[in-house]
C-alpha cells in the first residue's frame, strides 16, 4: 500500500481488518498518504471510528473531511450521490483525491446488507468511466460473517490485508445486482391500480401504516414516495401495478410490481433537476424511506419500499 | 325543494355504516351499544364520531343527521388542517381502543341498566367504581402504550385521560338514552381542530383569500382549482397528481396573464407530487424578474419535499405564513 501509483482510473479497494487497531493501522497510512500529497479526503464511517481516526490524526484531521456512515448511509442507497458530489466538486481541479467508506456493519438488517453490498458493487458501475480516485471500503472480519467477506472480494477489485493489498481473484462486475428479493411474509393489504388513479393507492398505504403504529410524518413520507413510484408503474410500466403491503417486525414494506424494465442500475440514486422527468421517484424514495429495493428485469419491475416505525434508529 | 337541500352540514351518507365504509373523507368511525327503552342492549353499531342531530328550526323542530364539521366543503378543509394521516393515526387508535375497550363497556353497558332500572340495591356505587377503575386501567395502559400517536394527532395523554374518565362517569350516570351531554369546556386544553377528533364541531380555518367556488377553473373526483379574490390567485383543494397536473400547470399559465404577485392558497391540498411541486416551481421560474408566485398555507409535507429535491435558488418563489399539519 505505500507505493504510490499514479491512479489513472476509479481504484475501489476492500481492506479486511479484524478489530479497532488493525481499522486504524489499515486507515491511518492511507489517510497520512492522501494529507502527504494534499488530496481531498472523505471519511465516512460510524461515530466510533470517527472519533478514533481524530485521535489518532492529531492535527492533520483538520484535513480531512469526516462523515458519520449512520447519517448518510442509514439508506445505502444515499452513499452514491454524497460520493458523486464529493467527485464532481474535485474533478475539475485535476488534483487526485481519496476516500474511506465503511457502509457495511454488523448492525445492518438482513434486507440493508443485501442492498449495501448491492451498493458496494454499483460504485463500480457509478464511477468506472470517471475520473481516477481511490476508495477504500474496511470490512470488520471479527463481526462480519465469512460469506459478506467472501462477497467483498467479488465486488471490489483489490483488496487490502495487513500483509499488502492484491486483486481480487474473485472481482465479479456486476455481482449480486440482480440479487433475489426474499418471499414476503403474510400479506395485510394488496391493490392492483390502473390510471384510473392513484388516490386508493395512497389511502391504503396511509392506512396500513397508521395501523401499524407510525406517526404523521413517516406515513406522509411513505405515501408520497409509494405515490410517486405507482406513477412511475404507470408512465413506464405498462400502465398497470399491484401493490402489496406486509410487516416485517417493526418496519412496513410497500412493493409495487409492474410489467416495465429499465436498464440502468443507478436510476434510483440520481438527483432530479426540476426541468426532467425520468425516474425522479425513485431517487425520491430513496431520500423519504429507509430502505428500497429495486430489481428490474425483462419479465418486470420490483420496487419494495421499506419503512421504519422508530425512525429516530 | 327536499329536506336534504336546506342543511349544508346534513350527513347525505347511508347509516349504519357499512364495514370498510370511505365515501366521506372525514369519516371517522366508532362503534356505540344501541340500547331498547329498558337499557337492554340491542347490538353494537358503527356511527362517525362527527354525527350528531341538527335541529331544523324552520321545519317545526325536526330533526336531521348533521355533520359537526360542517358541509362538504369544510369537511375538506378541515381534513387537509389536520393532514389526512393524522385523521388515519386517530381512526387507528379509535379501531384499536374499541376493541379493547369493548368487554369494558359491555360490563358498564349492564351496570348502568342496573343503577338506573332495578331497584335501589341491584346496583352499589362501589361496585360501579370498580368496574369504572378496570375500565380506566385499560384506558391508562393504551394511552401510555401510545403516547407518541396521541401527541403526534394534538392529543396530549394526561387531558385526554382526565376527558374520558369525565366522559365514563357522565356516561354511566346518565339514566336516559340518549347520548349524555358532555362539558365542552375541558375540550378547550385541545387545539381548535383537533378537538373535532373528539366529535367537537370545528370551524375550519382557510387561508384570507377568498375562494369562488361557484367559478371553479377545474374539476375532478380527486381536486378543485378555485379562483381566489384578496389576494387574487388560484385555490387547489384536493390531490394534485400526475392525473390533474396538467390543469394545474395551465391554470397557473393562465395566472401569468395578470399583473403583481400571483397568489397560491395551498391550505385546502390533501396531497401533492413531485411533479405537482415541479409545475409550482416552474410557475414561479416562468415569472418576470419582480413579480412573485407566494404560496399560502403550504402543507408541512410539502415545504418537505422542497427541501429535499433541492431545487434552490428559486427567487421568484415566496412562503407566506405559518404551515399547517
Amino acid at each position: 500500500m505505500s507505493a504510490r501509483l499514479e491512479v489513472p482510473c476509479f481504484r475501489h479497494e476492500a481492506l479486511l481488518y479484524a478489530g479497532i487497531d488493525e481499522f486504524l493501522a489499515g486507515t491511518l497510512p492511507f489517510i497520512r498518504e492522501g494529507v502527504a500529497a494534499a488530496e481531498p479526503i472523505l471519511v465516512v464511517v460510524g461515530a466510533r471510528k470517527i472519533a478514533a481516526l481524530t485521535a489518532e490524526l492529531g492535527a492533520d484531521a483538520g484535513r480531512v473531511h469526516f462523515k458519520d456512515m449512520a447519517e448518510v448511509g442509514a439508506n445505502p442507497a444515499r452513499i452514491i450521490p454524497a460520493w458523486n458530489d464529493f467527485v464532481e466538486a474535485h474533478r475539475e481541479t485535476g488534483r487526485p483525491f481519496r476516500g474511506i467508506g465503511e457502509p457495511i456493519y454488523p448492525e445492518r438488517s438482513a434486507a440493508e446488507l443485501i442492498e449495501c453490498q448491492r451498493h458496494e458493487a454499483l460504485l463500480n458501475v457509478a464511477f468506472d468511466d470517471g475520473p481516477g480516485w481511490r476508495l477504500l471500503c474496511p470490512y470488520d472480519t471479527t463481526s462480519l460473517p465469512p460469506d459478506v467477506i467472501e462477497e467483498a472480494h467479488r465486488s471490489h477489485p483489490y483488496v487490502a490485508h495487513d500483509h499488502g493489498d492484491a486483486a481480487s481473484g474473485l472481482y465479479a462486475e456486476r455481482a449480486l445486482l440482480a440479487a433475489p428479493l426474499r418471499e414476503p411474509p403474510a400479506i395485510r393489504a394488496t391493490l392492483t391500480f390502473n390510471g384510473a388513479g392513484l388516490r386508493p393507492v395512497r389511502r391504503l398505504v396511509s392506512t396500513q401504516a397508521a395501523r401499524a403504529g407510525f406517526t404523521s410524518r413517516p406515513i406522509a413520507d411513505l405515501v408520497l414516495a409509494v405515490s410517486e413510484v405507482a406513477a412511475n408503474s404507470l408512465q413506464h410500466g405498462g400502465g398497470v401495478g399491484t401493490l402489496r403491503v406486509w410487516r416485517d417486525g417493526d418496519v412496513l414494506v410497500c412493493e409495487i410490481r409492474d410489467s416495465g424494465h429499465f436498464n440502468d442500475p443507478l436510476a434510483d440514486r440520481r438527483r432530479p433537476a426540476p426541468g426532467k422527468d425520468g425516474a425522479r421517484g425513485l431517487w425520491l424514495a430513496n431520500q423519504l424511506c429507509d430502505l428500497v429495493q429495486v430489481r428490474s428485469f425483462e419479465t418486470g419491475t420490483t420496487v419494495r419500499l421499506h419503512m421504519h416505525r422508530d425512525r429516530t434508529r | 325543494m327536499g329536506l336534504a337541500d336546506q342543511h349544508a352540514d346534513r350527513c347525505i351518507y347511508p347509516r349504519p355504516f357499512p364495514e370498510g365504509f370511505d365515501a366521506c373523507p372525514a369519516f371517522q368511525a366508532t362503534s356505540f351499544i344501541a340500547a331498547d327503552s329498558r337499557n337492554k342492549p340491542l347490538g353494537t353499531w358503527r356511527t362517525c364520531r362527527h354525527l350528531g342531530t341538527g335541529n331544523d328550526l324552520e321545519n317545526r323542530g325536526r330533526f336531521y343527521p348533521r355533520c359537526a364539521l360542517g358541509d362538504p366543503r369544510q369537511r375538506l378543509q378541515w381534513l387537509a388542517q389536520v393532514s389526512p394521516a393524522k385523521l388515519d393515526i386517530v381512526r387507528a387508535l379509535q379501531e384499536e381502543f374499541d376493541q379493547l375497550s369493548r368487554p369494558h363497556r359491555e360490563r358498564l353497558f349492564h351496570a348502568r341498566a342496573r343503577l338506573h332500572s332495578g331497584p335501589p340495591s341491584a346496583m352499589r356505587e362501589p361496585e360501579l367504581e370498580q368496574l369504572i377503575d378496570a375500565f380506566l386501567t385499560t384506558i391508562d395502559r393504551f394511552l401510555e402504550l401510545n403516547d407518541e400517536r396521541f401527541r403526534d394527532v394534538g392529543l396530549p395523554a394526561e387531558p385526554l385521560r382526565q376527558l374520558i374518565k369525565e366522559w365514563v362517569w357522565a356516561w354511566v350516570r346518565t339514566p336516559e338514552l340518549a347520548t349524555p351531554r358532555f362539558d365542552a369546556k375541558p375540550l378547550e386544553v385541545f387545539d381548535k381542530p383537533v378537538r373535532a377528533f373528539l366529535g367537537a364541531p370545528t370551524e375550519p380555518v382557510v387561508s384570507a383569500a377568498r375562494r369562488l367556488w361557484d367559478r371553479p377553473l377545474y374539476v375532478d373526483t380527486i381536486l378543485q382549482i378555485l379562483p381566489t379574490v384578496d389576494p387574487p390567485g388560484l385555490a387547489l383543494v384536493g390531490d394534485v397528481d400526475r392525473s390533474n397536473v396538467a390543469a394545474v400547470a395551465q391554470a397557473l399559465a393562465r395566472m401569468r396573464g395578470h399583473a403583481g404577485d400571483v397568489h397560491l392558497d395551498l391550505s385546502g391540498l390533501l396531497f401533492c407530487d413531485l411533479g405537482g411541486l415541479q409545475v409550482i416551481v416552474r410557475a414561479s421560474q416562468a415569472l418576470e424578474p419582480g413579480r412573485r408566485l407566494v404560496l399560502h398555507g403550504i402543507p408541512r409535507q410539502l415545504e418537505r419535499a422542497l427541501e429535499i429535491v433541492d431545487w434552490a435558488p428559486l427567487p421568484n418563489l415566496a412562503i407566506a405564513g405559518g404551515s399547517s399539519a
